[in-house]
């Protein structure tokens, strides 16, 4: 059973939580400059968006392709597990802060694995809008219009990924 | 597979002593809510001074004129272990257990590590005995609020030394023991803790103990792998931590069946998927099929209000974990728990750096508050007052454990297991786990304890000595990255922390009878609101303000089962030391 201590030292309990935030900030303010100028979507598996995105499954992939994309976007692959190469890019993506966002396009696919894993899930489909949501809860699942131009399918990721605790609308 | 080799989740209950008809209808009305809950017993002990019920997991002998038992959430124990005196089966199987002569007179006793849960609720010339709390509760005449513990439970995550949220029910710690005597008189008492008699040794040859202390768990863990029951299937936990992966790789090796392992992991909402992810690998590299599996969030409710339930709303620190326990109770096999494991093994919970110039009651001060830090943000959770009141309870029921070890050579790991992994962490594996399939906590036995314990902190320190161990298990495991050696920020949206779960908590806490203890900020947040919502959010994120919402809100589901049954359930109770 997990269990670990609380840090409890002065560096434990205020410098590093700082700079934690800090870090966190930085790479957050770093990334959205970046896409605003020049929006960057990695993707793993078919993300069949309208949207420009980089496969980050070619072998001269990098840790730093992961590191520069706003977000990673992924499709359910063939495989009923994670496959290795992506368990790798998304270790990479979790390490650097990045977003990862999952197309779902069946209820069965909040079953696999990857859903469990994942920052944020999206459909195209607004009759699965609901199960989504009921999976991921409601900051996190997101709706993205498959006819819409890449431009609106980027922006809306971004927005979507961009806030930890959104206000909600109301 | 038969339905005699599939092996039920443990449970007992019963009383001990001179029996009148009341005591006997008690025990009977024990068993039946047993029942209710999909408790099957095997034949029931209806003797003149016990009544007995158990599951299949207790071994049970009789005699002429005795009954002697033993049991622990793993089951298979040896038999033959209920020849010696009861403290021998409690060291060597980690075993629960009684003794009883003609007449009632006897023992009901705990285990060595204190890991395994037996609650004792001591009557007139008898004392009543249970794995579960509510069974005990449930037929009690008469309960007060323990306040104490409640103190304890918002401080440190559990109630201390014993105590449970009433204060006529206890559970037995280590090596303690209900006895009822022949004149009838009944007491609770303790009888020698061997651990406190393992003492760091030097200079050990590291090498041979970490063989011996793997070689010891292997031992442990054999007979739940040898494919007699389950059809040789059995379920090792895997997070992303060195334990879970040690015992992992344990398991495939000792397993006559490893096709049939299945690694178990989710995610403890830490706000990361590291260790989901690095688990996944680690299970790929041990050849164990894996399956994670993660809660809905529009559930969190629900999981949160049965984790209680199943603790008998007494520690809330794994309230991720019934969604998969819901999966493991149709995955038959014994589960494998690495409890014990960074406190023993891994030299965790230490002493700070600048331990050796401080004063004995300042070190004493510091492994306290080093496990009641959550009570730094209390402030921002609780009233003033409230919190002020807390903190001095909580610190004066962990005085005395901490005064026991204050100069023992194994000082901040005694207190530690005995202020945190008992009360807090131990309900997860034994009562939760422990509820879906029999459960197997291989790093808490009185052997690898032993072993530990006798090697010197520097062996140990920050994790020193895993690579040894992982090694020893598997070397496939050489240098592996942990979940925590790889994360850098925590960006994912924690489930407890999401707008479902703030409104759960935030609902459940306001309206109900403990609102009177939350600070005026979150007394003034609506969640039905969309800036409300966020103050619950945001104090829900933070470790430690999150820690003290949940003791909240187990206090108020404690208070809507049984508020109406205790005598004097005015929460604001608690104040008043």
């Amino acid at each position: 059973m997990p269990d670990k201590p609380l840090d409890n030292t002065w560096v434990g309990t205020r410098v590093l939580p700082a700079a934690r935030r800090a870090k966190r900030a930085g790479r957050r303010i770093g990334r959205r400059a970046r896409s605003a100028v020049a929006p960057r979507i990695g993707a793993l598996g078919a993300a069949a968006l309208n949207a420009a995105t980089t496969d980050l499954t070619i072998p001269s992939s990098g840790a730093e392709q992961v590191r520069r994309c706003g977000v990673v976007v992924l499709g359910i692959p063939d495989y009923p597990r994670i496959p290795p190469l992506w368990r790798e890019k998304l270790i990479q993506a979790e390490r650097h802060s990045v977003p990862t966002v999952l197309m779902v396009r069946s209820p069965e696919d909040i079953e696999h694995p990857l859903a469990a894993v994942v920052t944020h899930l999206v459909t195209t489909d607004p009759q699965l809008l609901a199960a989504v949501r009921d999976f991921a809860g409601a900051e996190r699942t997101g709706m993205v219009d498959s006819l819409a131009s890449g431009r609106e399918q980027t922006s809306a990721l971004f927005a979507l990924t961009r806030v930890h605790t959104p206000v909600e609308k109301t | 597979m038969t339905g005699e080799q599939m092996l039920q989740p443990t449970a007992v209950c019963g009383v001990l002593g001179r029996m009148t008809e009341a005591h006997r209808r008690r025990a009977d009305s024990m068993a039946e809510l047993a029942e209710e809950e999909g408790i099957t017993w095997q034949p029931s002990y209806l003797l003149p001074g016990l009544t007995l019920r158990v599951t299949n997991t207790a071994v049970v002998q009789r005699a002429e004129r005795s009954v002697s038992a033993a049991w622990n959430a793993a089951g298979q124990i040896a038999p033959q272990l209920l020849d010696q005196p009861w403290t021998s089966t409690a060291r060597e199987a980690d075993a629960c257990g009684l003794r009883t002569n003609a007449r009632g007179s006897g023992t009901v006793h705990g285990s060595v590590s204190g890991c395994q849960v037996l609650y004792v609720h001591t009557a007139e010339s008898a004392v009543f005995f249970s794995t579960r709390l509510r069974w005990l509760a449930e037929t009690a005449e008469e309960l007060t609020p323990d306040w104490q513990a409640w103190s304890e439970i918002l401080a440190f995550g559990a109630p201390l030394a014993g105590r449970t949220t009433f204060t006529e029910i206890r559970r037995l710690m280590p090596m303690e023991y209900a006895e009822v005597t022949d004149s009838g008189a009944v007491r609770v008492s303790q009888q020698h803790w061997p651990w406190e008699d393992y003492t760091p040794q030097a200079p050990p040859n590291l090498a041979e103990v970490t063989q011996e202390t793997i070689a010891v768990m292997a031992d442990h863990m054999r007979p739940h792998l040898d494919g007699t029951r389950a059809g040789g299937a059995a379920n090792p936990m895997l997070s992303g931590g060195r334990d879970s992966r040690m015992l992992t790789a344990l398991a495939a090796r000792e397993s006559a069946h490893p096709q049939q392992l299945t690694a178990w992991s989710t995610s403890s909402d830490a706000g990361s998927a590291l260790e989901e992810l690095v688990a996944a690998e680690v299970a790929e590299t041990l050849s164990v099929e894996h399956r994670i599996i993660t809660g809905r969030y529009s559930a969190f409710g629900e999981d949160f209000a049965d984790y209680a339930e199943a603790v008998d709303f007494q520690a809330s620190f794994h309230f991720w974990l019934m969604p998969v326990v819901r999966a493991l109770r149709t995955s038959p096999g014994a589960i494998f728990d690495g409890i014990g494991g960074g406190v023993l093994l891994g030299g965790g919970f230490a002493d700070p750096a600048d331990a050796r110039p401080r004063t004995r009651r300042d070190l004493q001060l510091s492994r306290i508050q080093a496990r009641s830090r959550y009570l730094t943000e209390a402030r921002k959770v609780l009233q003033d007052s409230v919190s002020v009141a807390v903190e001095e309870r909580a610190y004066s029921g962990a005085w005395p454990t901490a005064e026991r070890y204050a100069d023992h050579p194994n000082a901040h790991t005694l207190t530690s297991y005995l202020l945190r992994t008992v009360p807090g962490i131990s309900p997860a594996p034994a009562k939760v786990l422990g509820s879906a399939q029999p459960t197997v906590m291989p790093m808490v036995t009185d052997q690898v304890a032993q072993l530990a314990l006798k090697l010197p902190h520097q062996a140990k320190a920050d994790g020193a000595w895993y690579p040894r161990l992982l090694t020893a298990a598997d070397p496939a495991l050489r240098g592996m990255p942990t979940a925590d050696d790889l994360t850098g920020t925590r960006h994912h949206k924690r489930r407890i922390a999401s707008r479902e779960g703030a409104r759960y908590l935030a609902n459940l806490i306001r309206s109900g009878p403990a609102a009177g203890l939350l600070s005026a900020e979150l007394a003034a947040a609506d969640p039905a609101t969309a800036h409300g919502v966020v103050v619950w959010q945001k104090l829900l994120n933070s470790q430690r303000s999150q820690h003290l919402i949940r003791g909240l809100a187990l206090l108020t589901l404690w208070l809507e089962q049984y508020g109406t049954r205790v005598t004097a359930a005015d929460p604001l109770r608690i104040q008043h030391a």
